[in-house]
């Protein structure tokens, strides 16, 4: 299987860095062809720009042309068969660096079109058949559902409407990280890489 | 009272920031006291740095000389209102960030010894969500409305007891006309003149 895998936290040698490095060792040990953005590394600017606004929908070459930094992002999302999210919930949902990745690389004609007179846009991120969600919370499961876990419907109702129309979602939320211990957190990796094998395996 | 007014979008001239205008001239018909934070403006970057995180939850958390200003500004918000345009259902990345980056331990909350969430924004008494949606009304309740969360329910939990929240938006943004526009502004500029 081909894997995308897009991580954002600041810090590499934090929870989420290690979990990052154990999801790449799994899909890498169980064969996939593994993809990388780690959008802190790479500088990604998560800012949508005038030129982004003032072009919302247009010709995709003509954009790329000027959004060069964009381009091996879009080639990747559009190659991958599964599309694998590492982040830190922070206020409920994506980092901006990881909400801007969403805003600025599921653009018209990338991840969908809107044909001339219908009234509904259609998907175009069809190769994506499987979406999994690896992220952290600091406060617990309660917590997160009063406040309406807003980063779990971005990516598994707003961008997975994008893909393949049987495309396969799995949410792995570890919570409740602020008050766990250094083996509760290694327990948790643990429970997050066995699942992670069950699915790519 | 102090109003603080949090803008979003990239391109000035926009229909969001006649949004924003209709939103000023409300508040300011009302006799509150009024500050303007423009996102785009300032070319806020929205990307929490290393030593940011690093310090994050540290007690003397230093805060960054780009943020130091809004956080002056939204300690001693009575009234603060979003601005925005709602993509992918929620924020745009450069609101979220800015959350995310001013809204640190010690300003937008604080943590009890026991780990548990106390507001840290003691003034604020009305929160107000004015957003644009492309998609209709029906689409958005089934979708989720991710910007309402974060500032109703999120913000909300780190807020005072007492906080009112509104929300004002335009649906279907794309099959709008001058007159349902027009219709928004008048209604922004009236219900925020009854604040």
């Amino acid at each position: 299987m081909k894997v995308l895998v897009v991580s954002a936290h600041p810090s590499s040698t934090s929870f989420v860095g290690s979990l990052r490095e154990m999801a790449l060792n799994q899909l890498q040990q169980l064969g996939h062809e593994v993809r990388h953005h780690d959008l802190y590394q790479e500088s990604f600017s998560p800012v949508f720009t005038p030129y982004e606004r003032l072009h919302h929908v247009g010709n995709i070459d003509e954009k790329l042309e000027h959004l060069p930094e964009l381009v091996p992002y879009v080639h990747n999302l559009q190659w991958c068969d599964a599309l694998v999210l590492v982040y830190p919930t922070w206020w409920g949902a994506q980092p901006a660096i990881l909400k801007g990745w969403i805003d600025r690389v599921f653009m018209n004609e990338v991840a969908w079109v809107l044909p001339e007179g219908e009234a509904r846009i259609r998907p175009l991120l069809t190769n994506v058949r499987r979406l999994v969600v690896l992220t952290t919370h600091g406060s617990g499961k309660f917590l997160n559902s009063v406040q309406g876990e807003s980063g779990k419907r971005i990516a598994l109702r707003s961008i997975r409407a994008m893909f393949h129309s049987r495309v396969r979602t799995h949410w792995i939320g570890i919570y409740k990280l602020d008050t766990s211990s250094p083996a509760q957190r290694e327990r948790k990796i643990k429970n997050a890489s066995r699942r992670l094998h069950r699915l790519f395996d | 009272m102090r109003a603080v007014v949090v803008y979003c979008h990239p391109v000035e001239g926009s229909f969001c920031s006649s949004l924003r205008d209709a939103a000023i001239r409300g508040l300011q018909t009302a006799g509150h006291d009024v500050s303007l934070i423009d996102l785009a403006a300032d070319n806020f970057n929205p990307v929490m740095s290393r030593s940011e995180w690093d310090l994050y939850s540290h007690p003397d958390n230093h805060i960054p000389e780009d943020v130091n200003g809004y956080v002056s500004l939204i300690r001693d918000a009575e009234i603060l209102v979003f601005v925005y345009p709602t993509w992918w259902s929620a924020v745009p990345a450069q609101l979220k960030g800015w959350m995310e980056r001013v809204l640190v331990p010690g300003v937008g909350f604080h943590m009890t010894k026991k780990n548990k969430l106390r507001p840290g924004l003691q003034r604020l008494k009305h929160v107000v969500v004015i957003t644009t949606f492309g998609s209709p009304r029906l689409y958005v309740r089934l979708m989720n409305d991710n910007g309402s969360r974060l500032f109703h329910r999120s913000l909300r939990s780190a807020s005072p007891r007492l906080v009112r929240n509104r929300r004002l938006v335009h649906y279907k943004m794309d099959k709008s006309t001058p007159e349902s526009r027009a219709a928004f502004q008048n209604r922004i500029e009236t219900k925020l003149a009854q604040l």
